[in-house]
């Protein structure tokens, strides 16, 4: 009888501590305050995924135990709003703060202040080039984009094709490196650019450029564009011109949905669509969550990045062309048309790969 | 002088008097500037004198005349509206969103869009007049609100296309050169010009922007001639909007945001002067031309877009110096 107590009693002892390990753990959730700083949001779909995907990332780490709460903040492009956002979002003690900056260049002392107060301060997107300051930057592989797309259309039009470059905005580092890939392909394949625009990230400005370019009566068998290539792509329909030997590259449902359109019988124009993930501002939210939780980076974390500005540039997962089309087609066509292709790392995928 | 001799000799041609009326009609010399600025680019690249080009300056103008239309108005009664492109990109929503690919609602979209057009025209008026403060402040505001709810009810990611006959309605090549939208041109041309130049409302208009307290001594309404400026012009640039998404054939948010710029530059260099009373619509379609024929030059010119940007600027701020420097009328 005294052991049948002593076991009972022994076994309420162990499911007492189980139950009480239990609550302990529910207890445990962090509290998370994430601000996310964005230079532009309305009017740039691009930019509002982002901002729905870390919405979608901060919702899914209260698996992992944290319970984060977020803001959003937006500076439209001027650099003294961002400061001051900034300098708000320091003094209101939030835990994580992502910025997704105006220029690469000229955050240092807002940085260095808000690391003094513990904050896990990341950058992502447009990358931020300073020595000075050591943070962490997560951007896609901008470089990869613009060399993709020019080798794709070097095999396509073959050596000596005449190809327009439509790029983004001068200045802005990730239109710089999309630039960078674009040209180094261009000069392997031997593609000659016969004249390079910018359409500053703006839809109107891209149909409307396109639409110069094709009055003007140059020749070109092919059109390289920084993204915004569905607007470039409806010039032909305004203008009813012949469609190029090839275009890319794109991201976009309506990109995507008209190249489908397009090409459905028989390949009319060959074409390309490479993902610029929104998703990779969420992929940072992800590695602060690791760094908070106390893991350090591999040594060889920089080998597909830059040392330099601690960038690491997360490849582009998805990529198409007329070739292997139909294996996206359901995807595209279920898409807004303003929507892009996105994707990002979970918690434990940031870990795996970029985490001791 | 008897009938004789007069009927003997040819009326003399008074050139110094053609060039002092012809330097004094800004529409004039809009109109001479873009016949120059085409010559210089066929001149430069003779390829680019070709249907694509006649057919995209026909279209792209008118697409900026229209949506220039009610800027024209709102100046002339002595206003300014910003809040033309957030109306286009809304309205150009929600054709797109409302069509969704399928034809025959043209007339649905047309109504609600010409009243969210009065709506926020009204709201501009309202603040303007009643409230008493400044248009830019007014309008920006207003135009920050439908920007906004442009995100808010969309979630960011507009849906739809518009129809598909409703895109071929703008877009289509007659003789493969001149684009169906001249036939809405048509249309609306012929209704501003009447407005302003035949109606008892254009000329109260041109009365209040020249002298309100006048106008008011003379039993004009003066405000609510001043909100049914805006009003006007809010239902023109939703009705541009709606051509915009046929242009485009989808829409995003605020995908017209930079009309609310050009249209008014393209009111400025057609002769409308920021004083107000001053100004015609023919005016406007000659500064839309300009604005697109030097659109298309920068580009055939192969410079780079750095090289673009500022002698985009530095022309338009030299024309805009050139067209109002006209005194204001005294109060």
């Amino acid at each position: 009888m005294k052991r049948l107590v002593a076991i009972l009693l022994g076994l309420t002892m162990i499911l007492g501590l189980f139950a009480l390990s239990t609550g302990g753990a529910e207890q445990e959730v962090k509290k998370l305050k994430l601000a996310s700083h964005n230079s532009e949001v309305e009017g740039n779909p691009y930019r509002v995924r982002y901002e729905l995907d870390i919405q979608e990332a901060a919702k899914a780490a209260l698996e992992k135990g944290f319970d984060i709460s977020y803001a959003s903040f937006v500076s439209n492009w001027d650099p003294a709003t961002e400061t001051q956002q900034l300098q708000n979002s320091i003094n209101e003690g939030y835990d994580i703060i992502l910025v997704n900056p105006v220029a690469s260049t000229g955050l240092d002392p807002i940085i260095e202040k808000a690391q003094e107060e513990g904050i896990t301060y990341i950058n992502c997107d447009v990358e931020y080039l300073s020595e000075d300051v050591n943070i962490l930057n997560i951007c896609t592989d901008q470089y990869y984009l613009g060399y993709k797309t020019a080798s794709y259309a070097g095999e396509i039009l073959g050596k000596g094709a005449k190809v327009v470059l439509i790029s983004a905005i001068a200045g802005n580092s990730a239109n710089d490196f999309r630039d960078e890939g674009f040209l180094k392909a261009s000069e392997e394949a031997g593609l000659e650019i016969v004249g390079r625009y910018n359409h500053n990230w703006s839809n109107t400005e891209s149909q409307q450029i396109m639409t110069e370019i094709i009055n003007s009566g140059m020749e070109f068998d092919g059109v390289l564009v920084s993204q915004c290539a569905d607007a470039a792509l409806a010039a032909y329909d305004t203008t009813g011109a012949k469609l190029p030997k090839f275009f890319g590259f794109g991201d976009t449902g309506e990109y995507m949905q008209r190249v489908l359109k397009i090409n459905e019988a028989e390949t009319v124009m060959p074409y390309i669509v490479v993902s610029n993930p929104p998703g990779v501002g969420a992929s940072a939210l992800n590695f602060g969550i690791n760094q908070i939780m106390g893991k350090e980076l591999k040594d060889d974390v920089y080998e597909s990045g830059n040392e330099k500005y601690h960038s690491i540039y997360l490849p582009s997962k998805i990529w198409f062309t007329d070739q292997n089309q139909d294996e996206y087609k359901e995807m595209a066509e279920a898409m807004a048309p303003g929507d892009t292709i996105t994707y990002w790392l979970t918690i434990d995928e940031v870990a795996e790969q970029y985490f001791k | 002088m008897t009938l004789k001799d007069t009927a003997g000799k040819l009326p003399r041609m008074d050139f110094k008097l053609l060039w002092m009326r012809f330097t004094k009609s800004p529409a004039a010399v809009a109109y001479a500037l873009s016949a120059l600025l085409f010559a210089l680019t066929i001149i430069i690249n003779p390829k680019g004198f070709n249907n694509n080009f006649i057919g995209s300056l026909i279209l792209l103008t008118v697409l900026l005349a229209i949506s220039s239309a009610g800027q024209t108005i709102v100046l002339i009664g002595g206003g300014l509206d910003f809040s033309g492109g957030a109306v286009m990109s809304a309205a150009a929503i929600f054709t797109s969103f409302t069509m969704d690919s399928k034809d025959g609602l043209f007339l649905q979209v047309l109504v609600m869009c010409l009243a969210m057009g009065a709506v926020v025209g009204f709201l501009n008026g309202f603040f303007v007049v009643k409230i008493g403060l400044p248009a830019m402040i007014v309008t920006m505001a207003v135009s920050n609100i439908v920007s906004r709810l442009q995100y808010v009810l969309t979630a960011g990611s507009p849906a739809g296309w518009a129809g598909p006959a409703f895109i071929n309605s703008v877009i289509h090549r007659f003789f493969d050169v001149i684009p169906s939208i001249v036939l809405y041109a048509a249309v609306f041309f012929p209704i501003v010009f009447w407005l302003l130049q035949r109606s008892r409302f254009g000329k109260q208009v041109y009365l209040v922007g020249n002298n309100k307290q006048a106008a008011y001594l003379t039993g004009v309404k003066v405000n609510w001639v001043i909100i049914a400026t805006y009003v006007i012009s809010g239902m023109m640039s939703a009705f541009a909007g709606i051509l915009g998404a046929g242009y485009k054939a989808t829409a995003r948010v605020d995908i017209f945001s930079e009309y609310a710029f050009t249209s008014l530059v393209a009111v400025i260099v057609g002769g409308t002067t920021f004083s107000g009373g001053v100004g015609t619509y023919g005016g406007t379609i000659a500064g839309a031309l300009l604005m697109t024929v030097l659109s298309n030059l920068l580009t055939t010119l192969g410079l780079p877009q750095t090289m673009r940007d500022i002698l985009n600027g530095l022309i338009i701020i030299l024309l805009l110096m050139m067209y109002n420097r006209s005194k204001a009328v005294r109060q």
